[in-house]
């Protein structure tokens, strides 16, 4: 899978949690997924739980705090799914 | 500081919290006598630490990313429908959760938890926030380390907002002769 294929997964993981969908336009890795897209804190554990299931991975504490950008939570997701 | 956090349980995105997402947001020291299923106990842990971690907030915005791990939580008493909480971390914070059936709403603060006033909104526009300082009915301005304050009686004091699905809250100290 490339990264812009992981990129149009992770959008749709995301795109439920974002209230003005608009700020889905043009996503680039630099995006914020609280900040820049809005998503309420409280999902970002189902986001987190959605990922899992959907990859077969499990995403270890320090992972989780490295995954503030669309960029890192793909950086993260490939490397686990190498692990794994 | 101040800080305040609320969770509509109606929100029909949230999944289930079992045990798995308990643990991403555990603490060694998190403790709490009162909550009987591991859906309980996430929700009990999130609002208090995300209270607390808006009440460690620094000039310039919030310290850094919200880290649930790295905040205790032990809940103590449980007295007139408030869940009290302490946190040793550092600083050290105090304050309490109001469970209801759809909804919970924590608050905490490095202060004199008897001083803090809440408000509660239902929320219905796309803007929460927007939405939110206008229902509230004091001015809410930016403070001079660009931290949130509100207005009363000239003074500036320290405030908090929280918004979810459909509700929202304003946490504020209040003024010492309103204690």
């Amino acid at each position: 899978m490339t990264k812009e294929q992981l990129k149009s997964e992770i959008r749709s993981v995301i795109e439920p949690y974002v209230t003005q969908k608009d700020l889905l336009d043009n996503l680039s890795d630099e995006v914020q997924l609280i900040q820049d897209l809005k998503i309420n804190s409280a999902h970002v554990v189902d986001i987190v739980l959605d990922i899992e299931e959907k990859y077969d991975i499990i995403i270890d504490d320090e992972s989780i705090n490295k995954m503030n950008t669309i960029g890192e939570a793909i950086e993260v997701i490939i490397e686990k799914m190498k692990k794994d | 500081m101040i800080g305040v956090d609320i969770v509509d349980l109606t929100d029909p995105l949230l999944k289930k919290r079992n045990s798995r997402a308990l643990g991403l947001i555990s603490h060694p020291q998190d403790s709490c006598p009162f909550a009987t299923s591991d859906e309980e106990l996430f929700w009990l842990y999130w609002t208090a630490k995300e209270a607390i971690f808006k009440a460690y907030r620094l000039p310039g915005g919030l310290p850094k990313a919200f880290s649930p791990k790295s905040i205790p939580v032990v809940y103590h008493a449980f007295e007139d429908g408030k869940m009290w909480f302490d946190s040793n971390g550092t600083p050290p914070a105090t304050g309490y959760t109001q469970p209801a059936k759809e909804q919970l709403l924590s608050v905490a603060t490095l202060g004199a938890i008897a001083s803090v006033r809440v408000s509660q909104y239902v929320l219905g526009t796309s803007d929460h926030s927007q939405e939110l300082r206008g229902k509230f009915d004091r001015p809410i301005v930016s403070g001079q380390h660009g931290l949130p304050e509100v207005v009363i009686d000239e003074a500036h004091q320290p405030v908090s907002l929280s918004h979810h699905h459909r509700l929202g809250a304003v946490a504020w100290m209040g003024l010492k002769r309103d204690a």
